[in-house]
C-alpha cells in the first residue's frame, strides 16, 4: 500500500491498531503522522485510534523519559541503552525533542544524529518532534506519542532538555524519569535540595570518567537523601554512567526496572498514567479555554474524575467531547 | 651590490635571489600506478614536491572493497590499501631525493608507516626522508570529516607520529597544523589564528608533560602548518605576519623553547578554494595569484610551500593541462617576478603595523575563550568551535546572497561570452576512469591471497598489543605495513579499540545571519507556512551527507536556512549509509530528502538510496541532491528520478528553500 501525504484518513490508506500494537514501524511513522496533523477531521480520527490503543496497552510497556541540562551527554546514553535494551530482546521506540525556532516555527532536530544502531533492525523506532506547536491547535503530541511507542514497544525512551519545560515536561507522560547531569553541575544540586526541582526518579551522572565525577556523584547522593519527603515511596537512586565507555548501562536499565516493579507493586503504575491522561486533558482544555473556562466546566480535579473514571478511559476523545461541549456553550451565551 | 635583476640596474637594496618556496600540486586519482604517472609527469615539469591526495576510504581506514567505499574509491585520490599500492605509487621516484606531503589524518600513522616502508624497500634510509603528515585531526572534526576515532584517541596516535619522527625522522614534518579547513569553513582571519594556535597548543600541551625540555624544543620546530589565503590579500598578509610572533611567543613563553630556528614559523600553503567559483571559472585564475602573492611577499612571513588549486575547482577535479597551468603561476612568481630579491617589504609599514596588532589581539581574545572552556578538545566536544565557524560561515553567505559581499561573474558582472575553456568533449574538468574502482578492489584480493596469512595475523595482533598497552603506534604499523597488512585491517583494529566516534555538528546554536535579505526569507517563511497548514503538520525534511565525503558546511548551512524558514529538519550529518536515509526518512515522516555529496560519488550513492527508497514503497518522497555534479551526470539523476539538482552555482540558500517547497507542493499533487 502507497503512503501519501494525502492519503491518511482511516481510508485504505490509515495505519491500523494492530499493525502498530505489533510494532511495525511503518504503521507508527504513519500514526505520528497523523497525530500531528492539525486539520479537524484529521485530529478526530486520530483522536480514536489513541484511545484504542491507549485502552489496549494501559498495563504495558515503560515510558522513560530522560531529561537534564544541555551537554550531559543524554543522547549518547540513549544510544546506549537502545543498543543494551535490544540485547535484552526489547524492542525500543524512541521520541526526540528539540525546541522549535520561536520565529519561524522551524526545528533543527538533531538528536538522533547521535543515535548509533543498525538501520535495518525492525525492533528500533526513532521520531524527533519539535516541542512548541505551530498554528495553536489542541494536541500536545508528545503525550500522544508517547501512548503511541507504549503500545507498539517494549521500553520507549523520550529525551528532552531541560526542567520542566510546559510542552515538553517528561514528568507528566513517563512512569519513570531520569534526570542526567555531568560531574561539576552545582546548580542542579541546589534547585534539588532546595525543592524548586521536582525530584526524578532516578538521577544520573554522566562522564564518570571526569575527574569531578566521583565528587558529583556523592553530592547527589546527599542532596537525594535530603529532598526525600515521604518515607513509604519510592527512594531515588543515584547511578554513575559513561556513555563513551558504555558503563553504567545496564545498571540503569536495572534500576528503571526495579522501578516500574515497585510502581505495579504499590499500584502507582496505573494510577500515575491515569494521572498523566487527566493532566493532559485538562491542560489542553486550559489552553483553548483558559483557567475560567475549566472552572466553568466543574475544575480540573471534577473533570478529571468524571471523564476519566477507569484506568483504561484515555483521554482523547474525552477532550474532544469536551471540547464540544464548551463550543456550544459558548456560542451558546454569545447568541 | 647586486647586479642581477634581470636589466633592472644595480642596488644596494636587492640581495641574491631567494631559493623559491617547493612547489607542489595536490594529485591522485584512480589507482597507485595512474598516480604515479601523473606524479612523473609533474615533476619533470619542474614541480619540486609531491602532495598526495588520498581517496576517502584510505583517508577513513576503510579498504576499496568495504561497503562504505562503494563509488568513492579513486575519486578524490588515490587509493591505497597496502605496501603493493605505495610501492606502485612511488615508482621510479626515489625517495631520498623526494620531498613528500601526504593529506592524511585519522590513519596518518599507518600511511606514514607505508611510505617508511616502501622507503626500506626502495633501499633508503628513513632517518633521509623528508615530507609532511597532516596528521591534524582537531580539525577534521571541524571541518573535513575526515575522523574516525574520538578526541582523545586520535590525540595519541597524533602524538605517536610526532615522537617517534623527532627521534627517527628528524627532517620530517610530523603534522601541519591546518588553518586551511578553517578559512574554508568560514572562518575569519582571527579566528583562523586563533582556533589553529589552540590545536596547536592542545597538543603541545599533552606531549610536554612526557618529554624533557630538549626533545620539547625540538618536537615546537618540527611543528608546521598549513596555511590558507583569501583573495583579501593585504589582511592576508597581516593575519601571515601575525602568525609568525603569536608562535614565537608561544614557544617562548609556554614552552620554553630557546632556540629562535624553532621557534620560526614554518607552513605551506593552498589558496583559498571555497571562494572559486563555478560562474566565469576562467577568473579564479586572477584569484589564486592574488591569493599566492599574499603568502610570498613579505619575506619574514614566506611559505615554504605552496600548492594551488586549477581554475576549474568548482567543477571537477583538475586534468594535467589544469594543473600545469597552476604549476606556471608559481613559476612565473617565483622565477619571473622579483619578489625573491628584496627583505621583507612591509617592515616599518604602520598600516600593516596596526593590522597585525589588532588581528594578534582578536586572536588572543579567541585563545583565551577556548582555553576557558578547557582547551581545544572541550571546545571542540561541546560544539563551541564548530558553532563559531558555521555562525562565520553563515554570515558570510548572507552577506553574498544580499550582494553586500561581491563575488565578480556571481552576484555582480555575470554577462558572460560563451567560453572556449568549457567548450571541449570533457566539459572542462577530470573524470575518473570508471574502471579504476574495479581494477582496485580486483587487485586487493589478489594481494590479500597472495600473503602470508600467517604474518598478516601475527602482525595485527601484535598492533592491538601495543593499543592496549599503550605503546607508539608507529614501529608496530611499521612491522604490518611489511608483512602486507591493508588500511582496513589496520583502521578496524583501531576502531575496535577506540570505538568510533560522531562529532558535533554546531548547527544548533545558529541561526542565519541577519545580513540575509529580509524579505525574502519572510516571503518563504509564509511560503512554508501555508504548505505546511495545508500538509496539515509542519514541513519536515531530512538533511544529511551519503558516503564518506565529510565536507559538511554547505549541509549545515542548508538545515540553519530551512529551519529559519520554518522547515523541520531531521540533520542527520555525515557518513550515512544508504539504509540510515531510508530508515530515517521512514521514521520521521519527512516529506522531502535532501543530499550532499562533494566526493563525486553522486551517481552510485544517490542510485543506491532511490533503489532503496523504491524498495521501501517510499518512493513518493521527493530526493534533491547537491554537490559537485558535472551536467551530465546532473542529467542522469534527473532521468532516474531526482527531483533536483543542486551544483557550486546555486549559492543562493533561500532561493534553494522556495524551491524546497515547490518540490513537495509538486510532489503532493502527483501523488497517487
Amino acid at each position: 500500500m502507497k503512503d501519501s501525504p494525502k492519503t491518511l484518513g482511516r481510508g485504505p490508506g490509515a495505519p491500523s491498531v494492530e499493525d502498530v500494537r505489533s510494532g511495525k514501524k511503518r504503521a507508527v511513522a504513519r500514526l505520528f503522522n497523523l497525530l500531528e496533523d492539525r486539520r479537524p477531521e484529521k485530529i478526530r480520527e486520530c483522536f480514536a485510534i489513541l484511545d484504542e490503543l491507549y485502552a489496549a496497552s494501559i498495563g504495558d510497556s515503560h515510558v522513560l523519559g530522560i531529561t537534564g541540562p544541555p551537554g550531559a551527554g543524554k543522547s549518547c546514553l540513549i544510544s546506549r541503552l537502545i543498543s543494551e535494551a535490544r540485547q535484552r530482546g526489547k524492542t525500543v521506540g524512541v521520541i526526540a525533542i528539540d525546541p522549535s525556532s520561536r520565529r519561524s516555527s522551524g526545528a533543527i532536530l538533531g538528536d538522533r544524529i547521535r543515535y548509533e544502531y543498525d538501520a535495518t533492525d525492525p525492533g528500533i523506532f526513532v521520531r524527533s518532534m519539535a516541542n512548541r506547536g505551530d498554528l495553536g491547535g489542541i494536541s500536545d503530541r508528545t503525550f500522544a506519542g508517547s501512548v503511541v511507542l507504549r503500545a507498539a514497544f517494549d521500553l520507549v525512551l523520550v529525551e528532552t532538555v531541560g526542567v520542566g519545560q510546559a510542552e515538553s515536561d517528561v514528568m507528566d507522560l513517563a512512569d519513570t524519569t531520569l534526570f542526567v547531569i555531568q560531574p561539576g553541575s552545582g546548580d542542579m544540586l541546589q534547585f534539588l535540595k532546595a525543592g524548586i526541582m521536582e525530584e526524578p526518579d532516578l538521577m544520573v551522572v554522566n562522564k564518570s570518567d571526569q575527574p569531578q565525577a566521583r565528587r558529583t556523584f556523592n553530592d547527589v547522593r546527599s542532596a537525594l537523601h535530603t529532598a526525600r519527603s515521604d518515607a513509604a515511596a519510592w527512594a531515588p537512586e543515584a547511578l554513575m554512567s559513561s556513555a563513551t565507555e558504555g558503563t553504567g548501562i545496564t545498571e540503569i536499565l536495572d534500576e528503571a526496572a526495579r522501578h516500574r516493579e515497585h510502581l505495579v507493586g504499590t499500584g502507582e503504575f496505573l494510577k500515575r498514567r491515569q494521572r498523566h491522561a487527566r493532566h493532559w486533558m485538562v491542560r489542553n482544555l486550559e489552553r483553548l479555554y483558559g483557567s475560567r473556562g475549566v472552572e466553568t466546566m466543574g475544575g480540573s480535579e471534577r473533570l478529571g474524575e468524571a471523564c476519566l473514571p477507569d484506568p483504561e478511559t484515555g483521554p482523547f476523545m474525552a477532550l474532544e467531547r469536551l471540547d464540544e461541549q464548551m463550543q456550544i456553550k459558548v456560542a451558546g451565551e454569545s447568541g | 651590490m647586486s647586479e642581477q635583476g634581470n636589466g633592472a640596474g644595480p642596488s644596494k637594496v636587492r640581495h641574491e635571489k631567494d631559493r623559491p618556496w617547493i612547489m607542489r600540486t595536490y594529485a591522485g586519482y584512480n589507482t597507485a600506478r595512474a598516480s604515479n604517472e601523473l606524479y612523473r609527469g609533474n615533476l619533470a615539469k619542474g614541480q619540486t614536491g609531491l602532495s598526495v591526495a588520498f581517496d576517502l576510504p584510505t583517508q577513513t581506514g576503510y579498504d576499496s572493497d568495504h561497503p562504505l567505499a562503494a563509488g568513492e574509491v579513486g575519486k578524490v585520490g588515490v587509493p591505497i590499501c597496502s605496501i603493493e599500492d605505495m610501492d606502485l605509487l612511488f615508482d621510479q621516484i626515489p625517495l631520498n631525493q623526494m620531498n613528500t606531503s601526504m593529506t592524511i589524518n585519522a590513519p596518518a600513522a599507518w600511511l606514514l608507516s607505508l611510505y617508511i616502508a616502501t622507503a626500506e624497500r626502495q633501499g633508503v634510509d628513513p632517518k633521509t626522508l623528508r615530507g609532511t603528515t597532516q596528521n591534524d585531526i582537531l580539525k577534521e572534526y571541524l571541518s573535513r570529516g575526515t575522523y574516525i576515532f574520538p578526541p582523545e584517541h586520535s590525540l595519541r596516535l597524533t602524538k605517536d607520529v610526532i615522537l617517534y619522527t623527532v627521534e627517527n625522522i628528524p627532517s620530517w614534518n610530523p603534522l601541519n597544523i591546518c588553518s586551511y579547513h578553517l578559512q574554508e569553513a568560514g572562518a575569519t582571519p582571527a579566528q583562523e589564528l586563533a582556533f589553529s594556535l589552540c590545536n596547536a597548543r592542545a597538543i603541545l600541551d599533552s606531549i610536554q608533560g612526557s618529554v624533557d625540555q630538549a626533545t620539547m624544543d625540538k618536537t615546537f620546530g618540527r611543528f608546521s602548518f598549513f596555511v590558507n589565503s583569501s583573495v583579501r590579500l593585504v589582511d592576508e598578509v597581516c593575519k601571515l605576519r601575525a602568525f609568525t610572533r603569536l608562535w614565537n611567543e608561544l614557544g617562548l613563553e609556554r614552552y620554553g623553547v630557546k632556540g629562535e630556528k624553532e621557534r620560526r614559523f614554518r607552513y605551506g600553503v593552498q589558496v583559498n578554494s571555497l571562494g572559486l567559483t563555478a560562474q566565469q571559472p576562467e577568473n579564479n585564475v586572477a584569484r589564486i595569484i592574488v591569493e599566492t602573492l599574499a603568502v610570498i611577499l613579505s619575506k619574514d612571513a614566506r611559505a615554504r610551500a605552496v600548492q594551488l588549486p586549477a581554475w576549474n575547482e568548482a567543477l571537477g577535479l583538475p586534468r594535467p593541462w589544469d594543473q600545469q597551468w597552476s604549476l606556471r603561476i608559481q613559476q612565473i612568481l617565483a622565477y619571473e617576478s622579483d619578489i625573491l630579491e628584496y627583505p621583507d617589504i612591509f617592515n616599518g609599514s604602520e598600516v600593516i603595523e596596526a593590522r597585525v596588532q589588532e588581528l594578534m589581539e582578536q586572536a588572543k581574545e579567541e585563545m583565551a575563550r577556548v582555553e576557558e572552556i578547557g582547551g581545544a578538545a572541550a571546545a571542540i566536544d561541546t560544539g563551541y568551535m564548530k558553532q563559531q565557524l558555521v555562525k562565520s560561515n553563515a554570515a558570510r553567505i548572507a552577506a553574498i546572497e544580499s550582494g553586500e559581499q561581491i563575488v565578480v561573474g556571481v552576484n555582480k558582472y555575470t554577462e558572460t561570452e560563451p567560453s572556449p575553456l568549457l567548450s571541449g568533449v570533457d566539459g572542462g574538468f577530470f573524470k575518473t576512469d570508471p574502471d579504476a574502482e574495479r581494477d582496485q578492489i580486483e587487485r586487493l584480493k589478489a594481494f590479500r591471497e597472495s600473503r602470508d596469512q600467517k604474518k598478516v595475523d601475527e602482525a595485527l595482533k601484535d598492533l592491538a598489543g601495543a593499543l592496549e598497552k599503550g605503546e607508539n603506534i608507529m614501529p608496530v604499523s611499521i612491522r604490518a605495513a611489511h608483512a602486507g597488512v591493508t588500511t582496513g585491517e589496520w583502521g578496524d583494529t583501531l576502531r575496535k579499540v577506540f570505538g568510533e566516534y560522531r562529532s558535533p555538528t554546531g548547527v544548533g546554536g545558529v541561526s542565519t545571519s541577519d545580513r540575509e535579505k529580509r524579505e525574502q526569507l519572510e516571503a518563504v517563511r509564509q511560503r512554508v507556512d501555508a504548505l505546511s497548514e495545508k500538509l496539515g503538520r509542519r514541513l519536515k525534511v531530512l538533511i544529511g551527507k551519503p558516503g564518506l565525503d565529510g565536507h559538511s558546511n554547505g549541509a549545515e548551512q542548508i538545515a540553519v536556512r530551512a529551519r529559519d524558514v520554518g522547515m523541520e529538519v531531521v540533520y542527520e550529518g555525515i557518513r550515512l549509509t544508504p539504509d540510515r536515509i531510508v530508515n530515517s526518512a521512514a521514521d520521521e515522516g519527512v516529506h522531502l530528502i535532501g543530499l550532499s555529496i562533494l566526493s563525486g560519488s553522486h551517481l552510485s550513492l544517490v542510485g543506491e538510496v532511490m533503489e532503496r527508497m523504491k524498495a521501501a514503497e517510499l518512493d513518493q518522497i521527493p530526493v534533491v541532491v547537491g554537490g559537485i555534479i558535472p551536467d551530465d551526470d546532473k542529467e542522469e539523476l534527473l532521468r532516474r528520478g531526482v527531483a533536483r539538482v543542486y551544483t557550486p552555482k546555486d549559492y543562493e540558500i533561500t532561493q534553494m528553500m522556495e524551491d524546497f517547497v515547490k518540490v513537495v507542493e509538486s510532489s503532493l499533487l502527483s501523488a497517487v
